[in-house]
C-alpha cells in the first residue's frame, strides 16, 4: 500500500513522522508534493525518505490513500487538478478543515462515477504517535476503507469514527487543542520562573503535570471535577491557586476557544464549498508551477474570475 | 527494603500505586499509618495488600524508607510521636508542603543525632507513572540516600534534585498543576459539548490533544510558542480561538495560579515550623487514638496551651 500527501506543510510532517514511527508505513511508500519547494517541512520530509515532488499528479500515480492536507480554500483548486487522475483504488482522504465530504464527491463526481471519499480531523501530536483523530466515511467509500484508515490513524494516537456534522467541534477541541496547551504551558512556566525556577525546569515540570494529568483522566472512570478535588487539600495551595483562576474566567475562556474554533470551521467550510479558487489567493508563481506541469490543462485548472487559459478575457 | 507511610490519603495511595506498578517494590513491604481509617484510600490501600495500621510508630519500626504524607501542620506532631523510634537506618522524606528541612531536622535532633533527612514535592499522576518529582537533601543524608531516593520516584515519573529553595515554587506549578489541567480539561469538555459533542468523547478529545501537546513540547527541543505557531495555520481556525485566550487574560491567570499556590506554600511553612499543634488542628478522637497507643508518653506528644496530660507544674490544669 502506497500513501499520498497533497501538500507537503506542518500536518504532513507530523503525519510521516509518526507513520515511520510506528513502523506502519515504510517511507519510501510515502509520496508527497507542493508547488512550494521552500517550505522547510519539505526538507525534513526528504531526509526522511519520503518521495517529494512538485507534482500533485504524480503523487495521485504513486499511491492508493491520497491524504489532501492543504488549506482548506486550496481543496477546489487540487481536486480540479487531480480529478482525472482518480482511479477506482484510490481512497482519498481530506484533512482540511471545514470542507465537507459531499463538495469533495461534487467535484470528484465530474471525472469518476464512486469517488471514494473519507474526511478526518486530526491533530499534530500524531508525530509523538498521541493524536486524537476523528473521521467520516463518504458514500462510495466502504466500511473497509473505513477500518483501513483507522488502522493508519490508530497508528499514532487515538481514532474513532464520528457523524460528519461533529468534525467542526472536534477541530475547535483537540484539532486547535494543541494550541491552548502549548499557550498554557509558555504562561505556566512563566509562573514558575516568577517564582524563582529556572526556565528549562519550569516548562519542564508544567509540560509534565499536564501530560500526568491527563493521562490519569484518560485511565481514569473518574470526572474531572473529581480528580481536581482529589488533587486540592483543605486550606492548602492548590485550593488556592485554583480559586484565582476561577475568579479570572478561566473556564469560560477555554469554552469561548473551543467555540471559536468551530465557528471559523465553519465559515472555513464557505470559503472552501466556492467551486473555484478566487484568484487572489494563489501566488502567480504557484499557477504557473502547476500549469507547466505535463498532463494539467489549462481549462481543468481554473480561476475564479481570471487567470483562464483558453478564453480570451482576462480580468 | 522497606518503605513506610505516614499518612494514608490521596498522596499515600497514589504512591503506592505508582510504585507497585513500576514493580519497583512490592507491596506487602509497604505499611502505611494512619489514626483515620475511615479514608476511602485506606480501604484501598489494604485491597492493594499493603499493610495498614493505626500506629506510626510501627509504620516507623517497620520501613527503613519513611515518607512523611501527611498535611503540613499534622508534621511536628507526628515527629514528636516517632521521634523516639527512628534509627540509624532510617531516611525520612518528607512530601508535605511547605515544610523544610530544617525544621524537621531540628525537631528529630531531640532524638538523634544526625537523622536522615529529606524533602520532596510530588505529585497524584505517580498514579500512572507520569509524576513530577523534585528533591532536595538534608545535612546527614548521603549522596546515596540521594540517589535511592531518585531511583524511587524515577520509577513514577520524572524526578531531580532541586535546592530546597526552590521547592515551593515547583509545588505552585507542577504540585498543584494537575488541579489546573482537570479544570482546564472540564471546561474544554465544556466548550466541546457546547458545539455538539457527546461529553464522554469531548473528555477523551480534550485529554487526548493535552496529553499529545504535552508530550510534543516534552519531546522536542523547540520553544512552547514555536509549537504553538506550527499549529496556528493562517486565518485558520486556531488563531482565531487563540485570540480569545490572549483577550481574556489566559496566560495572566496561570501566572497567578502558580503564585498563588506557591505563596500559600510559603505561609504554610510558617505553620508548620510553630514546633507544636495547635489543639484547635487536632480532634479529640484522633488525638485519644494516638495516645492510648502503646509507647507514646503523653508528656512527649504534647500540643500547646492545652492538653498536656501530665504537666510539668503540680496540680492539673485545664485551660
Amino acid at each position: 500500500m502506497s500513501v499520498g500527501f497533497i501538500g507537503a506543510g506542518q500536518l504532513v510532517h507530523a503525519l510521516v513522522k509518526g507513520f515511520s514511527a510506528a513502523g506502519v508505513i515504510a517511507t519510501h511508500r510515502i509520496t508527497a508534493s507542493s508547488p512550494e519547494t521552500g517550505l522547510s517541512t519539505a526538507t525534513r520530509l526528504r531526509k526522511m525518505g519520503v518521495n517529494l515532488t512538485t507534482s500533485n499528479k504524480e503523487t495521485v500515480k504513486s499511491s492508493d490513500v491520497l491524504f489532501l492536507a492543504v488549506k482548506p480554500h486550496i481543496i477546489p483548486f487540487v481536486l480540479d487538478e487531480i480529478g482525472p487522475d482518480i482511479e477506482e483504488r484510490h481512497l482519498i482522504v481530506s484533512c482540511a478543515a471545514g470542507v465537507t465530504i459531499s463538495s469533495i464527491e461534487k467535484k470528484l463526481l465530474q471525472h469518476q462515477s464512486a469517488p471514494k471519499v473519507m474526511r478526518c480531523m486530526t491533530n499534530t501530536p500524531v508525530m509523538v504517535r498521541e493524536g486524537a483523530t476523528v473521521y467520516a466515511t463518504g458514500m462510495h467509500a466502504d466500511l473497509e476503507d473505513g477500518k483501513l484508515l483507522e488502522q493508519l490513524m490508530s497508528s499514532v494516537g487515538y481514532c474513532t469514527e464520528v457523524e460528519e456534522d461533529l468534525i467542526d467541534a472536534v477541530t475547535g477541541l483537540s484539532g486547535s487543542g494543541p494550541a491552548y496547551a502549548f499557550t498554557a504551558v509558555d504562561a505556566l512556566a512563566d509562573g514558575g520562573v516568577k517564582m524563582g525556577l529556572p526556565r528549562r525546569l519550569a516548562v519542564r515540570l508544567g509540560a509534565q503535570a499536564l501530560l500526568g494529568a491527563a493521562r490519569m483522566l484518560l485511565d481514569s472512570e473518574e470526572h474531572p471535577g473529581q480528580l481536581k478535588d482529589n488533587v486540592a487539600s483543605p486550606g492548602g495551595a492548590t485550593i488556592h491557586a485554583l480559586h484565582v483562576m476561577e475568579s479570572g474566567g478561566f473556564r469560560s475562556l477555554l469554552i469561548n476557544a473551543v467555540e471559536a474554533s468551530c465557528i471559523r470551521t465553519r465559515e472555513l467550510q464557505h470559503l472552501a464549498d466556492q467551486e473555484k479558487i478566487s484568484a487572489a489567493a494563489i501566488k502567480k508563481t504557484t499557477l504557473k508551477k502547476v500549469l507547466q506541469q505535463p498532463g494539467v490543462s489549462g481549462t481543468g485548472v481554473t480561476v475564479s474570475l481570471c487567470v483562464c487559459k483558453q478564453p480570451k478575457s482576462q480580468v
